[in-house]
């Protein structure tokens, strides 16, 4: 049994209940033991940082230290998230000064402190292709999924360091995990394009043509689902793509859903969910 | 290195206050035995001036002290000098001089023994090389001109420069010459003598004069001694007295010469001097979209021929993108004109050892203290697969072209290797030979970088394919080539210009003004910026290509900076503040960590860029969208300790937003449960049954308190008491 501290990110437990739904089974099938990370704060989504840099680096510190008591290591199923803690964890452990401030600072508030180099973060899909192996989960697979998908990364964990083993340019990581779980991805330029979630409340036109775009290069390329690994960035993938394909006159019309989620549907975790999924795909196309 | 008959003496005076002129002498005298002499290392101090005539070759290092004056071991030698006069007929010299360009008498004592020298009878057989305070590269170019040029003084061969040369030669780049020094193997015989080469260049806008620059740097590589030489008045009955010719010009107007070029054409038409003992080679430059393309350059080729001389390598006419074919010119025709002796025969046999030597395939590596780097890598298979726009047919699409590069090679020789052995019409921008033009940039394989010095092995490895685009968010004119003005309009529009309040100025106790800027807040300053190319880091954000009225990070980037200037006045700053705070400024762009991941600029910028809107944001007290943003969803951290979705939307948005959202659909598919794939539909419609959630959205209105909430709370209250 492999053992995470789960940090759940900003909406897993909020606004999209799916993951939270979905991540639950698919790790106790795979061997995962998700560690509860007791007392875990939002990691600032990037917004705080706009504000105080050094405030958003304490409450990550404050996540990261958590995790360090827990004894494992940290794995989150959204990108974004995982983006922060890893240049927040990058900070303190190159700057040593950083490091020291926020340790002052949770020394003064939590009773704790953090050593950067005793703990880690990943994202769900890494630790699902470096450490369980594509071969194990091909094994596990129940209902193959036998369609055409778009897999959506993000900009956020793309970038070295971040996403384990897999090219921060051109990553396959996603294709070939749908690939072992008997669907077809499909090869589309923007998949790691932003979709301007960070702006999605401020920024009208911009972030619908952002999330336009993704969506009709999936579309384009035959996707008949698109997968996101930012449960961050699929509020806009999902709930906007009606908007932004009016704003951008685009054709954006697909379903979207969570990473966790489609790893459990082919494991066999919600099969009335998935059959729904199937059907929208098929026959509503959104 | 090539050996020299019965290891001559040469002699090496130092005249040294720090030990710096010293230092360079020893090291000249390593240079020297390489080659064959028999170096004698000269401590100016307690020699006798009557013994200079002992020497037939004698180079002098010194230093300048204090306002001019010869450094202390030398003070006495140039008084005995000045007294005694010694005649120095016999002896060839070159002198290196150390100094400071911050003092008016930059490098005297150099130049008084230079002239002295001259003035003894002695023959100057290399210039003086004045050297600033990072005086080692200057030395090194001297030392490796002036060695080989000493080898040839008991041959009678010795080059002597004159000390009235002719105000139309441009000795640019006598300094920088002949670095035969290298082994040159079976060129030993062709590298001795006489190495001269003549580079003419008709010039109307200076870009024939600076490829007659680059060409002459790089004819050192071929062991030539290259003079740049300006057309405008010079003398063709000269044009015989040179053995090696190349020539570069541009076209003006209709067919016409440059102007500084004009009369010597006339002169040149009306005098035909034979031109027999010459060899030549023309690099034309002008326009396809004029009738009378390259003429100027046809004219001189032509006009070369008939007068008798010989064309070592086919002109080469240039498109206005001219560096490229200029690039595939000069090595060819270096290398060939290159391998005609002193006798003006060409030596067609020693081609292919020439150009491997120009290449510097035979260049050792010194021994000494420093091992290089081992910079080549191993051939390396890819396919190159390149976006292509034709602007007259307004077609794009992609061109897969397999090649075989030696890995180290840049992304611009991919390309110039492309466009000379497959397609001609390749447009791209091109780097100078030296690298880092920042307009070289292109997206390769999604990343935004400079073509001219980044690797293909750090990009990708043995088999990949390569996909090179145009930088996005700017008009694409051909192929990989963009226009920049975008980049420019925001800018001029931008006013980063350093715009400083009337104010006392500092001085030196001298009365010499001096900047007010300490070291450290100068160095934060340029930190802020530090990146490449500010045009490739617009290219970076992926809302730039998007948002037309975005001034991209780059501009941004250069207003934060100036905000942040000490110097800059205040009216100047809070234009800074309202420039960036505005629709176009900071806040447009979408996602900032979509210029982070781009490396070290990527993730300066980006630092940069937070770093703005946080002063942005007390600047302005979180008003507007952005504020609300921010400080609403803080304060929904600092409530529960996680973020409040329902609240921020509300908060956000507001009515008028959230009456949007469900008129235009989006609450619709969050009610539906399009966003919970099949999840209980009642947690969609929680968000319309129960206030004040926004609409069709979130479960959870209230978030219920995390674990030791105080914790949170505590961080907050610690660290910015504003939320």
């Amino acid at each position: 049994m492999v053992k995470y501290s789960y940090y759940p990110g900003n909406v897993a437990r909020q606004s999209s209940q799916e993951v939270e739904d979905t991540i639950q089974p698919l790790c106790k099938t795979l061997g995962i033991q998700l560690i509860e990370m007791v007392g875990y704060n939002s990691d600032g989504g990037n917004i705080i940082r706009q504000g105080n840099r050094e405030l958003q680096l304490a409450l990550n510190a404050r996540n990261l230290a958590i995790a360090q008591e827990n004894g494992h290591d940290i794995m989150t199923p959204c990108a974004s998230a995982q983006g922060i803690l890893y240049e927040s964890l990058k900070t303190f452990r190159e700057d040593p000064i950083a490091l020291a401030k926020a340790n002052t600072v949770l020394s003064k508030t939590s009773n704790m402190a953090l050593n950067a180099d005793e703990v880690s973060t990943s994202h769900l899909l890494h630790v699902l292709v470096d450490e369980i192996g594509l071969d194990k989960i091909e094994d596990a697979v129940v209902n193959p999924l036998d369609i055409e998908i778009a897999c959506y990364y993000g900009p956020h964990m793309q970038r070295e360091g971040a996403c384990g083993a897999d090219d921060a340019w051109n990553p396959t990581y996603m294709e070939q995990l749908i690939t072992a779980l008997g669907g077809r991805p499909v090869e589309y330029a923007s998949k790691c394009a932003s979709v301007g979630n960070p702006s999605l409340l401020t920024l009208g036109d911009s972030v619908m043509k952002m999330t336009a775009r993704v969506l009709n290069d999936a579309k384009k390329a035959g996707a008949k689902i698109m997968v996101s690994a930012c449960t961050l960035s699929h509020s806009n993938l999902d709930s906007y793509q009606s908007k932004a394909g009016r704003v951008a006159g685009k054709d954006t019309n697909l379903p979207v859903v969570n990473l966790t989620e489609i790893v459990a549907f082919a494991l066999g975790h919600f099969t009335d969910r998935f059959a729904q999924l199937k059907t929208r795909a098929m026959i509503i196309g959104s | 290195m090539s050996e020299i008959v019965g290891n001559p003496e040469l002699a090496i005076f130092f005249g040294s206050q720090t030990g710096n002129a010293e230092e360079l002498a020893g090291n000249t005298a390593k240079l020297a035995k390489k080659v064959g002499f028999t170096p004698k290392v000269i401590d100016m101090d307690g020699f006798n001036p009557e013994n200079f005539a002992n020497f037939k070759r004698i180079l002098i290092i010194t230093s300048t002290w204090g306002e001019g004056d010869m450094p202390d071991n030398a003070e006495d030698l140039w008084i005995a000098t000045n007294e005694q006069n010694p005649s120095l007929s016999e002896v060839s010299f070159s002198v290196c001089a150390i100094g400071d360009t911050s003092y008016d008498e930059f490098c005297k004592a150099g130049i008084d023994w230079d002239e002295k020298l001259v003035s003894l009878g002695a023959k100057r057989v290399h210039p003086i090389q004045l050297c600033d305070v990072d005086y080692e590269p200057e030395w090194s170019k001297w030392a490796n001109a002036v060695i080989p040029v000493m080898v040839t003084v008991d041959g009678g061969e010795t080059t002597l420069v004159s000390d009235d040369s002719s105000q139309t030669i441009e000795e640019v780049s006598t300094s920088e010459t002949a670095a035969v020094s290298a082994d040159a193997g079976e060129l030993g015989e062709i590298m001795s003598g006489d190495r001269s080469l003549a580079i003419f260049f008709g010039s109307q806008t200076g870009n024939a004069a600076g490829l007659a620059e680059k060409t002459a740097k790089m004819a050192a590589n071929y062991g030539l001694v290259p003079s740049v030489i300006d057309m405008e008045g010079y003398d063709p009955a000269k044009f015989s007295s040179h053995k090696r010719v190349l020539i570069i010009t541009s076209t003006w107007g209709e067919g016409e010469m440059p102007d500084n070029a004009d009369a010597l054409w006339n002169a040149t038409l009306a005098n035909n001097p034979p031109l027999s003992s010459v060899h030549f080679s023309v690099c034309a430059i002008g326009d396809t979209s004029y009738d009378e393309f390259c003429k100027a350059g046809l004219d001189w080729d032509e006009k070369f021929k008939s007068l008798g001389a010989t064309c070592i390598e086919d002109i080469k006419l240039c498109d206005v993108d001219f560096e490229p074919p200029w690039l595939e010119w000069a090595p060819l025709a270096l290398s060939k004109i290159a391998c005609v002796d002193s006798s003006g025969t060409f030596h067609e046999e020693l081609l292919e050892a020439m150009i491997a030597f120009g290449a510097g395939e035979e260049e050792e590596v010194d021994d000494g203290d420093f091992t290089p780097g081992i910079i080549e890598q191993a051939m390396m298979s890819l396919n190159l697969k390149i976006f292509r726009y034709d602007p007259l047919k307004a077609e794009s699409g992609y061109d897969t072209v397999a090649v075989v590069l030696p890995g180290h090679a840049t992304l611009e020789d991919a390309l110039v290797a492309v466009k000379r052995e497959v397609d001609g019409s390749l447009a791209f921008r091109s780097g100078s030979i030296c690298g880092t033009n920042p307009l070289t940039g292109v997206k390769a394989n999604g990343r935004i970088l400079p073509a001219d010095t980044t690797r293909v092995c750090d990009l990708i490895s043995e088999g990949g394919t390569l996909k090179i685009e145009p930088l996005p968010g700017y008009e694409v004119l051909k192929d990989l080539m963009v226009s920049y003005d975008r980049y420019e309009i925001a800018r001029a529009k931008s006013n980063p210009w350093l715009v400083a309040d009337p104010r006392q100025g500092e001085k030196l106790p001298n009365g010499a003004p001096m900047g007010v800027m300490n070291s450290d807040e100068a160095t934060f300053l340029h930190s802020l910026a530090d990146v490449g190319s500010l045009q490739l880091v617009n290219s970076m954000s992926d809302t730039f290509d998007i948002n037309d009225n975005y001034c991209g990070p780059g501009i941004a980037l250069q207003r934060w900076v100036r905000s942040q200037d000490s110097r800059s006045g205040e009216a100047h700053i809070k234009q800074m503040y309202e420039l960036m705070q505005r629709k176009g400024g900071v806040w447009d762009e979408a996602d900032i960590s979509s210029i982070a991941r781009h490396g070290i600029d990527g993730s300066q910028a980006a630092d940069s860029l937070f770093a703005a809107r946080s002063r942005l944001l007390a600047e302005y007290k979180f008003t507007g969208k952005t504020g609300r943003l921010v400080k609403n969803y803080s304060r929904s951290v600092k409530m529960s300790g996680n973020v409040n979705e329902t609240t921020l939307y509300r908060s956000v948005l507001g009515p008028l937003g959230l009456g949007s959202n469900l008129l235009n659909g989006v609450s619709l598919r969050m009610m539906l449960g399009f966003t919970r794939t099949g999840g209980p539909i009642m947690r969609g419609f929680q968000g319309m049954l129960i206030p004040p959630a926004g609409i069709g959205k979130i479960p959870d209105m209230f978030n219920s308190k995390i674990h030791n909430h105080h914790e949170v709370v505590a961080i907050f209250n610690e660290l910015d008491s504003r939320f």
